[in-house]
């Protein structure tokens, strides 16, 4: 809680908001999420200035450590992270916040300790109370570990309104992807989770929504004059969502075996952008705000038809083949992957938004491994002009304008447009207006997952999924997934390492006159 | 040290800047630009050029010339812009220009982002057709800004300038500090134009985000009865010390019952708060080596006790020996300590220029902070 007093000191600075003294819990302490990105990106954060001076990170796992082994373990993920700086200075006094807490995620003693822990914190460091849960853990353990926080109340629901008296500190807790492995699961997690959480205690993170051109697609959309009025159906032909990896499973291959892709990428991430691209304008930039929007274009996509699963989504796995110029191992030759493995690793489908602004618009979405190149974008292809005016100089279809938002690598937008190539004769050519981050702000962006802990400290949910965005989602990918599991893949693999997927995947397109974007 | 942190390198797009005609540089520039692409088809490189405002920098001499156009230069990674470096030349006779570019490639791409620099010299006599020269060469429609590290108070000059400009941006440091009030407040006073950036305001920018924290949670109630403040700077200027001094009294509505008085040590002046408790400020000159002239060494903020009650508290903020890093300490007796250790980056003059250029409008605190530091040093 911000004071007057602070609240005045802080006009101008560039962080109006900072968050309140807290502890940040990290269970799944040793793994390689919490070395590699959530502690070196706290470490950063604190570098920036932007973390309390009243704040601690404790972690809390199975591996038995002490605080100064752990430490120096941490140091050294700090030390070779490419993205953050390394400091001595600022390392030692972040160092000297970091406990370690071992124990079993389903031993409830663990969790005693790791209450009289915080509260010894709470002493000596001034956190208030303040509790940051970062479940950064297999999600086999999720239910052990709300429970367990549960018993030992550590998850206190925040109070509501007519509860008498103010809690000592918030409790929040962070939720990582996969939220569940299907509907029924997501549902029993979130109502697990809405026993000891209230739904405005809970985030749950995709960091997807953490990266700054996704954030841009609202500004862009929303404080632009010049792109809402044209953002319907009377002038885009179709929306393209393409989140390409070229990369395998990187020893991933127990997890991937029960997720596949549609679990792993569909659900989550290109469910959530398209919902960014589609929603309606927020009544403000606020949590609910926002996220009843998002709520409202999942309601209104068109649930795929069981029958017509085959018809209008395309799985793929990958074989062998050269990915950059390097031979790389089918899917089913990677490690911890049965070797007739039929989990795939591609999907291409084509949704439907009913409602008025988008009824006739189809949108496709694409992802998978081992594809040519890492590329993630949101492509908005317009119309074509009515009238072909320049046929008679041999255009008998002009390019269409496309809107490209590009959220990895190179964060930016581009839209291109038709110019005359300069000379005697009318020749028309496409080109591409650029605009780059890199370009145009030369300063170093915050991880997504920087932006999301900030955020997740100082309370703004509105870049995490809440409870019906989720299940709304798993209820549009569970006819995919039911259909899948009743019938064999008869090809696979079927496309090659290093390819755009399979060739079903250019029918489900070409079918309706139009192609994939050449990336 | 990891190397993430490090931007890459600005390298020249020519060998040589071209020296043109004055009125020939936009036809220049689009020739430039047009060998550019030519030479980076062959070689499959893609070529931005990127442009989001004017920049305009005046040197007073050629000896100051080439500094300023390396910050300008640097500057530009931040902000792509065209820069027109303005230089008063004794040697020159009439008006010339010279044009340039220099591009700094992307992370993990082939693309290269550029942008443009224009240098214009003329005879200090010649000054004043500068401004018509700014005129014909600012980007349409795009803002523009007018680095100016210490222009002379009541100069026309200055104002003419001023008038192409959409924002105007000094260094207080930069000025020598004979004088009260201190001489952004002298601009302030004519610049319904052009708003005033300050590069020493971002000097102060770690030091306000770590005393604002000091009375955020748990010391939030302490900073209620604010007893004391000292400020120690190194010598020889004060004019960090007291837009620093300035911003506190601004923020929490403190006036001023005894401006600061003192000769070549301490100086100290009596300010009241919001509820009539006297606050006692003091600005201590110190030799020390390593530290630049002017800059804050340390403060330190005492509240609680004495009539008006409250928590005891100290809060500190001190400059390490190295210069390299900043600790924050808070410590009271009915909290627990607080300690934070930040490093002190961004403290060059391109650094400090692009964090002004962040802001394009007028900045409001700074200018109520300026106003307060001239009403303090009023009798100075």
């Amino acid at each position: 809680m911000e004071t007057l007093l602070s609240e005045r000191l802080r006009e101008g600075l560039r962080l109006r908001r900072q968050p309140s003294p807290c502890a940040v819990v990290i269970f799944g302490g040793t793994g390689d999420l919490a070395r590699r990105r959530l502690i070196p990106d706290l470490y950063n954060l604190a570098r920036k200035g932007l973390l309390p001076a009243a704040f601690a990170v404790v972690a809390f796992a199975r591996r038995p450590n002490s605080d100064e082994t752990f430490r120096e373990q941490v140091r050294q993920a700090v030390e070779e992270s490419p993205e953050v700086p390394y400091d001595a200075a600022v390392w030692e006094n972040f160092a000297g916040r970091i406990t370690y807490v071992q124990s079993d995620y389903d031993d409830l003693a663990g969790y005693d300790r790791l209450g009289r822990h915080l509260s010894d914190l709470d002493g000596r460091m001034g956190l208030g109370g303040n509790r940051l849960f970062y479940l950064a853990t297999p999600p086999s353990v999720y239910h052990d570990i709300i429970n367990r926080l549960a018993a030992s109340r550590l998850g206190v629901r925040a109070p509501r309104p007519g509860d008498p008296g103010p809690a000592e500190g918030w409790a929040r807790i962070v939720i990582e992807k996969p939220f569940g492995s299907d509907l029924q699961t997501a549902r029993d997690l979130n109502w697990r989770v809405g026993e000891v959480f209230d739904e405005t205690q809970v985030f749950r993170i995709d960091h997807y929504l953490g990266k700054e051109t996704v954030q841009n697609l609202m500004i862009f959309r929303f404080g632009n004059t010049i792109f809402e009025p044209i953002w319907t159906r009377q002038y885009i032909d179709h929306v393209q969502i393409t989140m390409a990896e070229s990369g395998g499973i990187a020893g991933r291959g127990g997890y991937y075996e029960e997720a596949g892709v549609a679990r792993d990428m569909l659900q989550n991430h290109l469910l959530q952008l398209l919902t960014l691209v589609a929603m309606e304008p927020p009544a403000a930039i606020e949590a609910d705000a926002v996220r009843d929007e998002k709520v409202k274009i999942l309601h209104a996509v068109r649930p795929v038809d069981p029958d017509e699963v085959e018809r209008t989504v395309v799985r793929g796995q990958y074989g062998p083949g050269a990915v950059d110029g390097r031979a790389v191992p089918g899917y089913r030759q990677e490690e911890r992957v049965d070797p007739a493995s039929v989990t795939p690793t591609y999907v291409a489908a084509r949704f439907e938004i009913e409602n008025w602004r988008w009824a006739g618009v189809p949108f496709y979405l694409r992802t998978g491994k081992r594809l040519p190149k890492r590329v993630t974008e949101l492509a908005i292809q317009f119309a074509v002009p009515p009238l072909q005016l320049f046929r008679q100089v041999g255009m008998d279809e002009m390019e269409p304008n496309v809107l490209t938002l590009n959220i990895q690598p190179d964060e930016g937008i581009s839209l291109r447009f038709a110019a005359k190539v300069p000379g005697q004769a009318i020749r028309i050519r496409a080109v591409n207006m650029d605009f780059n981050y890199g370009t145009s702000f030369g300063v170093e962006e915050p991880t997504a997952y920087e932006r999301l802990l900030l955020d997740a400290m100082i309370g703004d949910r509105t870049l995490f999924a809440r409870r019906d965005e989720v299940e709304l989602s798993w209820a549009l990918v569970m006819p995919i997934l039911e259909s899948w599991e009743e019938s064999r893949p008869p090809d696979f693999p079927n496309y090659e390492a290093g390819e755009w997927g399979p060739e079903a995947a250019k029918a489900l397109i070409e079918r309706d006159g139009r192609r994939w974007r050449r990336l | 040290m990891s190397t993430a942190a490090v931007a890459p390198a600005l390298q020249p797009l020519i060998e040589a800047p071209r020296r043109v005609d004055v009125g020939a540089v936009e036809r220049e520039l689009a020739e430039l630009w047009r060998f550019a692409a030519e030479q980076s088809g062959h070689e499959g490189v893609v070529l931005t050029r990127a442009r989001t405002l004017t920049l305009v920098a005046y040197a007073a001499d050629p000896q100051s010339a080439a500094a300023l156009g390396d910050v300008v230069l640097q500057t530009s990674q931040r902000h792509p812009a065209r820069s027109i470096l303005l230089v008063a030349d004794p040697d020159e006779s009439a008006l010339r220009a010279e044009v340039t570019a220099s591009c700094r490639t992307l992370r993990r791409s082939h693309k290269q982002i550029c942008s443009e620099q224009i240098v214009v010299r003329a005879a200090p006599a010649n000054r004043d057709h500068f401004p018509s020269v700014v005129r014909n060469l600012v980007l349409p429609d795009m803002p523009v800004v007018l680095y100016w590290p210490s222009p002379e108070r009541a100069d026309p000059f200055v104002e003419d300038l001023r008038e192409v400009a959409d924002r105007l941006i000094i260094d207080s440091a930069a000025f020598p500090d004979e004088s009260a009030p201190p001489p952004a407040a002298g601009l302030l006073a004519t610049g319904e134009r052009a708003p005033l950036g300050d590069l020493t305001w971002g000097r102060l920018a770690l030091w306000r985000s770590l005393t604002a924290q000091f009375f955020g949670p748990p010391h939030g109630a302490a900073g209620e009865r604010i007893r004391k403040v000292r400020i120690a700077h190194a010598a020889t200027t004060r004019v960090q010390a007291l837009l620093y001094a300035g911003w506190l009294t601004s923020r929490l509505r403190w006036k001023v019952a005894q401006p600061l008085r003192g000769g070549e040590g301490p100086q100290r002046a009596t300010l009241t708060d919001q509820r009539g408790h006297p606050v006692a400020l003091s600005l201590h000159p110190e030799s020390r080596a390593r530290h630049p002239a002017g800059a804050l060494l340390s403060t330190m903020i005492v509240t609680g006790g004495g009539d008006g009650g409250g928590e005891e508290a100290t809060f500190s903020i001190q400059r390490n020996d190295e210069a390299s890093a900043v600790i924050a300490a808070g410590e009271g007796t009915q909290r627990p300590a607080t300690r934070q250790a930040l490093p002190l980056e961004g403290q060059d003059e391109a650094s400090l220029l692009a964090l002004e250029m962040d802001l394009l409008g007028r900045d409001r605190i700074y200018e109520e902070a300026v106003r307060a530091a001239a009403a303090l040093s009023a009798a100075a």
